[in-house]
């Protein structure tokens, strides 16, 4: 083993040491200033943080090849490359989102910033890490600081409910992570992952195998909101401040969908899983297990978010069943699937972040962001509701939306192993065709609570109301989103420029 | 200019929509112009396409006959996928473009009276348009979905914000059945593009009339259960527009709810797409499914069960433009039963019958209109003697219904009785059972200008006022038409009768 640290281990990572340097600035940015100028202070150094960080990542991407510096403990591909560019851009947005709107009270808001950006780092890591070890620490690093930022909103019940609620459910799955990883190393006797994963590959007992990877991805499965784990979603979606909220459901869920992409695919584990030894019962079993969970969360999120009149718990809600449609991707083992999946974090993380602005909007005004508070806001603010508008199509996958080309995608790599599989085994076959069958069924009932609040805003008569006061530097981002949103349908914009 | 013709109708109501939002809101009647006029020049365009359109000439080399070469248009959009921005026409599209055409400019006269939202309305009602144009027109699987769903949007506002009192209600059930549809339709498309990708024919992947040709699910002589699955999802998604039975609860609600105007492009317009999806692609993609001979006889018996149940609601009906809505179900029946048979009188039928309720339907939703403008009522037991009181209104109302009865002469009944040529030598048992539809509808009509106009003036009625001008503008048009391709039908069938000839040699 090499002993020594090269430097130029150090280059890939210079997108973190930059968000570290953030952190520390933002930090003593907070010490002098005064409470009133924190928010905007402390936030545009965090939009500078992620810029610069975001740049240095296309800056790095060309010409690039996988990199395992340190000693293997990290693994740098293009993967990880595309995922961290992701997170710091969205991250960036909501950065942008708090200096919008206040939701904090008049606090000092270094603490929250830093936390944000000490989560993005985490979620950053976590996409290279080739170390069960750094794995873990990678992913508390993540989850710690969102705990205490769902519960940033100081002497607010809802929101420390939900950072209660949060920890005490993520710190139980997450030491049945650590369980189960402790079979990985027990059975696999090294922590890099690749290896240990190529080792277990080679296990002949499936059953065993099936047993250790359901503990091993317990604390993604319940970060993901994955039924069972899904009670903690919409509690802490609603309590947590909206800009936090946001960041738990664009960049930390994609961070955990990359993770888990992280533990099954570099490895042949998935690979074997799906095809070397198909026919085995564990293997067919695995994949069974998959549809059940895909096809559970999304129906039941979607059936539970039918009668909800709180557009910010709805939003939860709609989390839920996007991570049911994501969790398709991984009965698929193929490039495309995985460009697929990364298109789809993106279209979801636009649509999803403009989303939260509104919301945030409203929260700012009315205290609340419950469905009789859209009244009428149709004739005040059209464009905001256009903008909302295009999001919730955007969420529900309709054209002309990059929602809908997320969607197109996503089936698409499933169909494709249906239409693959069909001939060698027609019974797996048939549940592919019946889970998209099943996927496109829940997008359809997804529009009825969508159109919840556009129905409100516009199709219901109410008495004048007064004009909700958007600024002009929420207008335009909303706007910029939107059009984004538009844009993105041509979904050759992203997936021919990423080569993995 | 012929290789932009196809482009610039489909985008033209969209410079109508730039402009309009440049309107101010207050100037209504500049609002109301641009939109017609933008409509006028859609018409004019659309007019001299089919001017341009020769049904003789040689087809592009496809399973589909008579692709018109000059105005086809190609142009690639997403490279990766090889999805194309491609537009064409044939007999059957150029004739639904002429009829959207058509009733979109009238209708325009009729959506005069609104007063909440002139521009809002405006705007979406140009987007509408947009989306049927782009319907008909396109040639790529994918283009057609996202002109599909396009134009779902603009209608869920149009009955939603301007309908009568059940409007959200009846805007969501729309939008979520159509919606419903078309996943379904989605569905198929993925298989295709799949299929063909392993085929090694990623290039032809959305290309509709290559996928026409190459059938890539085929697998003759035998017809598997996926190819029969695909085909019902492609049926079931379009028989939902159409409305097939039991599709069509959506329908009633719908149109009734909907404005006067929108309910004339529902019912004039968006039921064709129905029927133009199962012309275009359900049973072109699927030939083998829809010549078993189990899949024919189903799909004919849906047909006459349509035409049957639809008559029979229509009767029940008291309110006058459920009535009609009903009377659509009916009609519709016509054009299923026509395709299902799979002959050239059938084919013809069912196109000519699609056009032919694209008049007359269009038509009395217009008459029913009028009345409800002046009685803020549609009750069919409150009014009674309108026609003295309103005699060029009953004149009109006159061709309309004769036109929805099949008199001869009038534009319905060619359609009938083309279908009913075609059903026969298939099979006599449903032309008699379909016959009974005939008098279910004489019924029904007859019942209604009974109940409406005949008889002495009511006091209540006194104040009612004869057509206005954008009345007249709107309906005599319709009427003129009516007659006009009652009496010389070949204006339409020759047009039509390459295509539909093309459609039938694919099941021989």
């Amino acid at each position: 083993m090499n002993e020594s640290i090269s430097y130029l281990d150090l280059l890939p990572l210079a997108p973190e040491i930059v968000a570290t340097c953030g952190i520390m600035v933002v930090l003593f940015a907070d010490f002098f200033t005064s409470t009133k100028n924190s928010r905007l202070v402390c936030a545009a150094f965090g939009v500078i943080t992620n810029v610069l960080a975001a740049g240095i990542i296309t800056a790095l991407l060309v010409g690039h090849s996988v990199l395992y510096p340190f000693s293997e403990i990290l693994i740098v591909d293009a993967f990880a490359f595309y995922m961290r560019l992701f997170f710091y851009s969205a991250s960036a947005v909501i950065f942008l989102l708090i200096m919008a709107t206040n939701e904090f009270g008049p606090v000092k808001h270094g603490e929250i910033v830093s936390l944000i950006l000490g989560a993005t780092l985490g979620a950053s890591i976590l996409v290279m890490a080739n170390n069960l070890l750094i794995y873990i620490f990678a992913l508390e690093t993540l989850s710690i600081c969102s705990y205490v930022l769902a519960s940033a909103k100081k002497f607010n019940r809802a929101s420390a409910e939900a950072g209660m609620k949060y920890f005490l459910y993520g710190a139980l799955t997450t030491a049945m992570t650590v369980y189960g990883f402790s079979y990985i190393y027990g059975l696999s006797k090294t922590l890099n992952i690749e290896r240990s994963m190529e080792l277990l590959a080679n296990y002949d007992s499936g059953a065993l195998l099936v047993v250790v990877l359901l503990l091993s991805t317990a604390a993604i499965l319940f970060k993901l909101a994955i039924a069972p784990f899904h009670f903690w979603c919409p509690d802490v979606y609603q309590g947590s401040p909206t800009p936090i909220t946001a960041f738990l459901a664009v960049v930390s869920k994609a961070a955990i969908f990359a993770a888990l992409f992280r533990l099954l695919l570099p490895a042949s584990l998935f690979m074997f899983i799906l095809g070397k030894v198909y026919g085995q019962v564990s293997s067919e079993l695995f994949v069974y297990l998959l549809f059940l969970l895909a096809g559970v969360t999304m129906t039941l999120a979607n059936i539970s978010a039918l009668k909800q009149n709180d557009f910010k718990r709805l939003l939860g809600y709609s989390a839920i069943a996007h991570a049911g449609y994501m969790l398709l991707a991984f009965s698929v083992l193929h490039v495309m699937a995985i460009k697929s999946l990364m298109f789809y974090f993106l279209v979801y993380g636009i649509a999803n972040i403009g989303a939260f602005w509104i919301c945030s909007l409203m929260i700012a005004r009315y205290g609340h962001a419950h469905l009789s508070a859209w009244r009428g806001l149709g004739k005040t603010n059209p464009t905001l509701v256009i903008c909302l508008f295009i999001f919730l199509l955007s969420l529900i996958g309709l054209p002309p939306t990059a929602g809908f080309s997320g969607k197109f995608l996503l089936f698409s790599a499933v169909m494709n192993q249906a239409l693959a599989i069909l001939y060698k085994d027609s019974v797996l076959g048939i549940s592919y065709l019946l889970l998209i069958l099943l996927a496109v069924l829940n997008s359809v009932i997804s529009l009825v609570y969508y159109i919840k609040p556009i129905k409100v805003a516009v199709l219901e008569e109410s008495d004048p109301v007064e004009k909700l006061p958007v600024s002009k530097f929420s207008s335009a981002c909303l706007i910029v989103l939107a059009v984004l949103s538009l844009l993105l349908i041509d979904f050759d914009l992203v997936i021919a420029n990423i080569k993995l | 200019m012929e290789k932009l013709l196809l482009s610039l109708i489909v985008f033209l109501p969209i410079f109508g929509v730039a402009i309009i939002l440049f309107l101010p809101a207050a100037r209504l009647q500049l609002i109301r112009a641009t939109a017609t006029i933008t409509c006028a020049l859609v018409l004019a365009l659309s007019v001299y396409l089919v001017y341009i359109f020769d049904p003789h000439a040689a087809n592009t080399g496809t399973a589909l006959g008579g692709f018109n070469k000059a105005t086809l248009i190609e142009l690639p959009w997403i490279k990766s996928f090889h999805i194309y921005y491609r537009l064409g026409i044939d007999g059957l599209a150029v004739s639904l473009v002429f009829l959207t055409a058509l009733l979109s400019f009238l209708a325009c006269f009729i959506a005069f009276p609104i007063k909440l939202q002139v521009k809002a309305f405006f705007v979406l009602y140009l987007l509408l348009v947009t989306g049927m144009m782009g319907v008909f027109m396109s040639l790529d699987f994918f283009l057609f979905y996202v002109f599909w769903e396009v134009m779902l949007l603009p209608m869920y506002f149009l009955i939603g914000i301007w309908g009568g009192e059940r409007r959200a209600y009846a805007a969501i059930k729309f939008f979520i059945y159509t919606l419903l549809g078309s996943v379904l339709i989605l569905v198929v498309i993925l298989a295709y593009y799949f299929k063909m990708s392993a085929l090694g024919l990623n290039e032809y992947a959305f290309n509709i009339p290559e996928l026409i040709m190459r059938r890539p699910f085929d697998e003759h002589p035998t017809v598997g259960w996926l190819q029969i699955v695909l085909f019902f999802c492609l049926f079931i998604g379009f028989a939902i527009k159409i409305p097939v039975f039991p599709f069509h609860t959506w329908l009633p609600d719908a149109h009734v709810e909907a404005p006067t105007a929108i309910s004339v492009i529902l019912a004039g317009v968006l039921l064709k797409m129905g029927g133009y999806g199962i012309l275009r692609i359900n049973y072109p993609l699927l030939p083998e499914v829809a010549s078993l001979s189990w899949v024919m006889y189903f799909m004919a018996l849906l047909g006459v069960i349509n035409i049957i149940y639809g008559a029979f609601c229509a009767l029940g009906q008291t309110d006058f433009k459920r009535l009609v809505a009903y009377s659509s179900v009916s009609h519709m029946g016509y054009a299923l039963l026509g395709i299902a048979v799979l002959s050239n009188e059938g084919v013809n039928g069912a196109v000519f019958q699609m056009f032919a309720h694209g008049i007359s339907s269009a038509m009395m939703f217009m008459i029913v209109g009028v009345l409800y403008e002046r009685a803020h009522h549609r009750d069919l037991n409150r009014f009674g003697g309108i026609a003295r009181q309103m005699p060029n209104y009953f004149a009109l109302a006159v061709v309309a219904f004769f036109s929805s009865l099949g008199l001869p002469a009038l534009i319905g009944f060619i359609g009938e009785i083309l279908v009913f040529l075609g059903v026969y030598r298939y099979s006599a048992e449903l032309t008699g059972i379909a016959l009974i539809g005939l008098l279910l509808t004489a019924s029904y009509i007859l019942l209604t200008m009974q109940r409406v106009y005949l008889g002495d003036p009511k006091e209540a009625h006194n104040s009612y006022r004869d057509c206005t001008v954008w009345e007249y503008c709107a309906l005599v048009p319709l009427a003129l038409s009516s007659i006009v391709f009652g009496c010389f039908p070949g204006l339409l069938l020759d047009l039509v009768k390459n295509s539909s000839a093309a459609f039938v040699k694919l099941f021989s």
